[in-house]
């Protein structure tokens, strides 16, 4: 099913709302800029997390792409677009 | 797996278990019974010498190791075919492939055995110490529903010495952690982990005289 990119920002900020520890980040200012380490405060462990969460919800896979790939929300929501606009 | 692999692994595994056998006399202590060593296991072991994954091979003698190992053992084409071909698992550590957490996932979802040294690395110079654990293997244990058994190598002092492990009980980090854990449990989970191990290496150290 085809998504549009506001669609997957926000279903990417209800799935980092669950993964994330508390009060981390407001979620609702959550920009494409931000990188997951420096920005969003996530460890190596962490972004590997969101990432098994983001499979999960948008039934996924990322399986070709490392971790020095994915380093903003912005690449992020590039590699989901891409995958569920298949 | 492709049965040519299997076949030599089973070849290189049957024509060296003799000697090693003869050379190490493995002794495996079990402080709080001998877990089920059937189906998928994920086994997190302390790292002293790169032939850590031949020795821990001594204590699960029916079963076939996918150990994990970093991409520099792969650096040429004749390397990179020998492990694979004794089931290694390569990971990037500096650029982290989700292929490759994948593939443990999936080796376990297929009943194996993974191997997995927490610690990141072969820790030669730290004496006893156990270094922290990467929470990276409470993940692979929560998706693939795999039990994690705590395994701890001893350091030989002397070539001649027998080789003991002791063996902790298999821990469930499904169960543990529920279906969609924070961060902070994952992290106390990978702490408890550690602890365990730390938990079998005084036990050793406690009962040495008894053990050699």
């Amino acid at each position: 099913m085809a998504m549009s990119r506001n669609e997957i920002t926000q279903k990417l900020v209800d799935v980092m709302a669950l993964t994330m520890p508390e009060n981390a980040i407001d979620l609702n200012n959550l920009r494409e800029d931000m990188s997951l380490v420096g920005d969003l405060g996530l460890s190596s462990v962490g972004v590997l997390y969101n990432v098994i969460a983001i499979e999960e919800f948008f039934n996924i896979r990322f399986d070709d792409v490392g971790f020095a790939d994915l380093k903003t929300v912005g690449e992020v929501i590039n590699y989901i677009e891409q995958k569920v606009n298949v | 797996m492709n049965p040519f692999y299997n076949f030599c692994y089973d070849f290189i595994y049957i024509t060296g278990v003799l000697p090693a056998l003869v050379w190490l006399r493995p002794k495996i202590h079990y402080p709080f019974g001998k877990p089920c060593k059937k189906g998928a296991l994920l086994v997190l072991a302390n790292h002293h010498t790169n032939i850590d994954p031949i020795l821990i091979q001594l204590a699960f003698p029916f079963r076939r190791l996918n150990s994990i190992a970093t991409k520099d053992l792969f650096d040429t084409p004749a390397k990179a075919r020998f492990f694979e071909l004794v089931h290694c698992i390569k990971i990037d550590k500096e650029n982290f492939s989700l292929s490759s957490f994948h593939e443990i996932v999936q080796r376990l979802e297929q009943k194996k055995l993974v191997l997995i040294f927490p610690e990141g690395g072969v820790h030669t110079q730290s004496g006893n110490d156990i270094k922290t654990f990467k929470s990276g293997v409470v993940l692979m244990a929560h998706r693939s529903g795999a039990p994690v058994i705590p395994l701890y190598v001893v350091k030989k002092q002397k070539w001649y010495q027998r080789q003991h492990f002791v063996m902790g009980q298999a821990i469930d980090v499904k169960t543990i952690l529920g279906k969609i854990p924070t961060m902070d449990a994952i992290d106390a989970t990978s702490n408890l982990l550690r602890d365990k191990e730390i938990e079998l290496r005084t036990y050793y150290e406690n009962n040495r005289k008894g053990a050699s």
